[in-house]
């Protein structure tokens, strides 16, 4: 057993595991619990329709009361349900660890850290796999998806455990998981995508292409949007950009306009690619974000209907 | 070649230019830090915005700064010199004219001289690092202040401390002085530079005729009569004191003479008034034409016997120092006369000089305040005639030789000399000897014949003062004097003088001459019985005396003794043996005279005022010669008061000047004109460059504001 797999010896890390765990539960039993249809049919409770018995079909699924009045063999169809895979990529960069100074509310990090929970949750709690990959320049953490029930605490381990630092490399990472995925998935990235690297749309598309479903959660602080600092102040970068010594008053529309540049340019790529894209502020609360993501998923799942 | 500044303080205020700096610092050192998370998003909209805002900062900051560098230097005048200073390197002499024309005060009170000195400072202070330099002072007597010297701070103290003397100007003598010191230097730069009002008084032609300058130096003349408020307005010239005939009468007289300067106003009501013992004695007014004098008696009685001091005085004006001369007087004085016998005679009666004598003192008691002394002609040249105030030929044949002109030195000097003929007189000697005495010669010995008519005074009562007593019988007496034998007289060409007493028939009986400050008589008979009966009249008495006492009227000027300020005391008129002469100034300090010497001689008197002569007896003092000894008694006072001359506001002008000192280079330079660029010599003042520069520096700055 490796040592993240000893998690519940350390006090500190439990501590955090199970706010991490109570936020989530909250979070997910506040909000509709419901399946999600999947596009594959297949053996399930949910009637479908009859088709005739051919070769090779199921005996056990021969409706013998329809055999009884008609003389013909139908085999009955369901729904097929459940079985989602779904990954969840979690950026550990430095950016991530950003905490607006002065303001008590729930840090970017710990905010990433409670979607990322509490979509593990819901995922479990239907019955789904769900697996978390932590990264930043590079896989950190890689947790396969499962759906049994007690995979929750493996993976609120790993969120509780992980490190930031160090700078952000989505492509990269998404190319060595790709092989990884499941075919016909879910990928949730949620991540700040603050990097200088146009990178982003690559992943995406590797993504798409291998008929994933993606979904990427932006998580930003109120600061990094607005930038409401004042005076002489040096911007030390918490990844390894060089620190830079400034008013930011100087440069604050400046930098709004650059921010929201780079916000439409991801929902632009986001909407080309069929990618679901969410911006979260962490000022919004996280429930938010999930019933954004059910609502998605119903409306999805009449798309596909 | 450098930049100067007149006014270096300011330059203090150049501190203030860090205090932008200092500010920038302070909001520097409260920098904050912050680990954030989009820097590079920073990075690229810095990059983004126009805006530069750290770089603009300090360039704000250092504008700043220069703005208010430039202003604290404009503050400071600074002046760009081309020249290191005014004056080559080299030996410069300055003449400061330290007369008393120089006490003139401006419009705020400052003296020309202060504003003299601090030039002169400023000059020695912008002389070449290895430069010489002399003073001379132009008051005469001219003296050399500071000898040739490279130090600059030489003379600085003491300078600061003076101020102007009472002295006048001589700045031929001051010319002459520096170009003496000049002479023997070698140096290739040479100048000379002199501070003065340009006193007309100072620039007397002949001091210059007989002066030879060196043509190759360069003569400087500052000119600061311009700093004065006005001209010299008014100034008294002469006081003098006297006594009614020095009758004892306790009224004293003092005769102002104040001068007006102004060439247009005339002044009115100018009020005169006479101090004496602190207390103003009187007042009056005096009413003086434009560039004319006038004069005024006022009188006042004086309880005390002793010295009258005090002095008289006229509204201040730009000049102070000569709107209050002194006089020190001593009232009551007996008349010592001395008459000299032409015919002495063992038989005392017989004697010329007999009914003189008696007539003068008759009861030989003093009670008449003359007192006479007889001589014969041998012994009149042992005589020192300063001792007598009148002097009485009697019937005199010849004069010791070369006497005639110590009798005129003495007459000129405010003695009186009264002459009366008789047979031993010598028409010939007479009129070929004493011709600078009398203003007549002799001409014919006039002799009654015996049955004939003699001659008779004519006697009017009112044409002289002497006579004005001569009334009822005392009148009737005169008119019956028998003269026997008379000269005629001829008048001398160009003689001026008075008759104030005819014989009947219209002959002059008695001349008057004016020579001097005194006067001369004659009477055309003998002065004893010889040719007439009047001295054995009564009324011989009083004519002789009121005669002898008029005539003496010329004694005050010597017995009130006003010198010049500069002018010396030799003339002691008092006996000196065995005493020490100690001279009291009117600041209280004692000075003691050498009078191992035969003539000593006091040369400092060099403030207004009224001086004490004091003796000491020199046996008893011998052992404290430092220190005025207590039983020195008061021997006699003079007045020292400033030479009038130097008074007159008139300036000479420049083309004056250059005749004066024609051939040399020479130039005039007004001493406001120096004060209000002082740039003028080699600099060019940056005060409004500086200014606008700081202009400038702030119209920079605010563009970079609003363009933030």
């Amino acid at each position: 057993m490796s040592e993240s797999e000893t998690f519940e010896y350390d006090p500190e890390t439990l501590a955090q595991i199970s706010a991490l765990k109570i936020r989530a539960v909250n979070l997910v039993d506040g909000l509709l619990t419901g399946g999600h249809r999947s596009r594959h049919k297949g053996s399930s409770v949910e009637f479908a329709e009859y088709k005739e018995y051919t070769h090779g079909d199921e005996i056990r699924h021969i409706d013998w009361k329809v055999v009884g009045k008609t003389d013909k063999y139908q085999v009955k169809q369901f729904e097929q349900t459940t079985n989602l895979k779904c990954s969840i990529l979690f950026d550990a960069s430095g950016s991530m660890a950003y905490e607006s100074p002065g303001k008590p509310a729930l840090s970017k990090l710990e905010y990433a850290k409670t979607l990322a929970a509490s979509f593990s949750f819901l995922f479990l709690k239907q019955f789904d796999a769900v697996g978390l990959t932590i990264f930043n320049d590079r896989m950190l953490h890689h947790i396969p998806p499962r759906s049994k029930p007690s995979h929750f605490q493996h993976i609120l381990h790993s969120l509780a455990t992980m490190q930031t630092g160090g700078p952000t490399q989505i492509e990269k990472t998404v190319s060595s998981l790709a092989e990884r995925l499941p075919n016909r998935g879910m990928v949730i990235l949620i991540s700040d995508l603050l990097t200088s690297d146009e990178q982003l749309p690559k992943a995406l598309k590797l993504l798409s292409s291998r008929g994933l479903e993606v979904m990427l959660l932006q998580v930003l602080d109120p600061d990094e949007l607005e930038l409401p600092f004042e005076g002489d102040i040096v911007f030390e970068s918490l990844e390894n950009d060089p620190s830079v010594n400034l008013d930011p008053r100087d440069i604050q529309s400046a930098y709004q306009a650059e921010i929201q540049e780079q916000i439409k340019r991801h929902r632009d790529t986001c909407k080309n690619l069929g990618v679901d894209y969410e911006l979260l502020e962490t000022s919004a609360p996280p429930g938010q974000a999930l019933s954004y993501f059910l609502l998605k998923r119903k409306s999805g799942a009449q798309r596909w209907a | 070649m450098g930049l100067n500044f007149l006014s270096p303080l300011f330059l203090y205020g150049l501190l203030g230019a860090a205090l932008p700096v200092l500010i920038h610092l302070l909001t520097r050192r409260q920098k904050k830090k912050i680990y954030f998370s989009a820097v590079y998003l920073l990075s690229k909209s810095q990059k983004r915005s126009v805006k530069r805002s750290k770089p603009n900062r300090i360039l704000l900051m250092l504008l700043r700064c220069l703005a208010l560098a430039f202003f604290c230097m404009a503050l400071a005048q600074p002046i760009w010199s081309f020249e290191t200073g005014a004056i080559a390197e080299g030996k410069t002499v300055f003449i400061l004219d330290n007369s008393f024309s120089m006490r003139t005060k401006d419009g705020n009170g400052k003296t020309l001289y202060r504003h003299a000195v601090e030039i002169l400072f400023e000059q020695i202070e912008r002389l070449p690092a290895n430069s010489e330099y002399a003073i001379v002072a132009a008051s005469s007597p001219v003296r050399v202040l500071q000898a040739m010297t490279s130090d600059k701070s030489a003379r600085k103290k003491f300078l600061k401390a003076s101020s102007s003397t009472y002295y006048s100007t001589d700045m031929g003598a001051a010319l002459q002085e520096a170009f003496e010191l000049l002479k023997n230097e070698n140096d290739k730069s040479k100048g000379i530079m002199a501070l003065t009002d340009m006193d007309l008084n100072g620039w007397k032609a002949e001091a210059f005729s007989e002066t030879s300058f060196d043509k190759d130096i360069p003569v400087q003349i500052i000119d600061f009569s311009r700093l004065a408020k006005n001209g010299n307005q008014s100034a008294l010239v002469d006081v003098s004191v006297s006594q009614e005939f020095l009758t004892g009468s306790r009224i004293l007289r003092v005769k102002s003479k104040a001068m007006n300067y102004s060439v247009t106003r005339e002044l009115d009501d100018l009020k005169l008034e006479i101090f004496s013992g602190d207390q103003k004695q009187t007042e009056g007014l005096l009413k003086i034409a434009p560039r004319a004098d006038a004069e005024r008696i006022l009188t006042y009685p004086n309880a005390d016997t002793g010295w009258a001091t005090g002095w008289a005085q006229i509204p201040d004006d730009s000049q102070t120092a000569d709107n209050r001369r002194y006089f020190a007087y001593k009232p009551d004085l007996s008349l010592q006369v001395l008459v000299v016998d032409g015919d002495p005679r063992t038989v005392q009666h017989e004697s010329e000089s007999f009914y003189v004598e008696r007539a003068l003192d008759p009861f030989a008691s003093g009670a008449s305040q003359i007192s006479p002394s007889i001589s014969t002609l041998a012994e009149l040249p042992q005589k020192n005639l300063k001792e007598y105030s009148a002097i009485i030929l009697c019937n005199i044949r010849e004069l010791p030789f070369g006497f005639e002109s110590e009798l005129k030195q003495f007459v000129m000097q405010g003695g009186a000399l009264f002459a009366g003929l008789g047979d031993q007189t010598d028409p010939k000697y007479f009129n070929a000897k004493l011709g600078n005495l009398f203003p007549v010669q002799l001409d014919r010995l006039l002799k009654v014949e015996t049955g004939t008519e003699s001659y008779r005074l004519k006697i009017d009562p009112e044409s002289h003062k002497v006579m004005q007593i001569f009334k009822g019988q005392a009148l009737r007496e005169m008119q019956n004097i028998r003269f026997n034998s008379i000269f005629t007289l001829i008048s001398r060409p160009e003689a001026s003088y008075t008759v104030p007493l005819e014989f009947t028939d219209g002959k002059p009986a008695l001349i008057e001459n004016r020579l001097g400050e005194g006067k001369t008589f004659l009477f055309v008979s003998s002065l004893d019985r010889d040719w007439n009966d009047f001295p054995i009249q009564p009324t011989f008495l009083p004519w002789l005396q009121r005669w002898i006492k008029y005539s003496a009227m010329g004694l005050d000027a010597m017995t009130q003794r006003n010198l010049l300020a500069g002018e010396a005391l030799s003339d002691w008129n008092i006996d000196l043996d065995g005493k020490d002469i100690w001279i009291k100034k009117p600041n209280g300090k004692a000075i003691s005279l050498k009078t191992e010497k035969d003539s000593p001689v006091f040369k400092e008197t060099d403030e207004p005022g009224n001086y004490e002569i004091l003796l000491a007896s020199a046996a008893k003092n011998q052992a404290n010669k430092e220190r005025l000894s207590e039983e020195a008694e008061l021997a006699g006072m003079f007045s020292v008061n400033p030479d009038p001359a130097e008074s007159d506001p008139q300036k000479i002008s420049s083309k004056e000047i250059f005749s004066l000192l024609e051939g040399q280079a020479a130039e005039i330079v007004s001493a406001d004109q120096l004060q209000a660029s002082k740039a003028q010599q080699g600099g060019t003042p940056l005060t409004i460059p500086f200014l606008m520069a700081m202009a400038g520096v702030f119209l920079a700055e605010g563009f970079i504001l609003r363009n933030e």
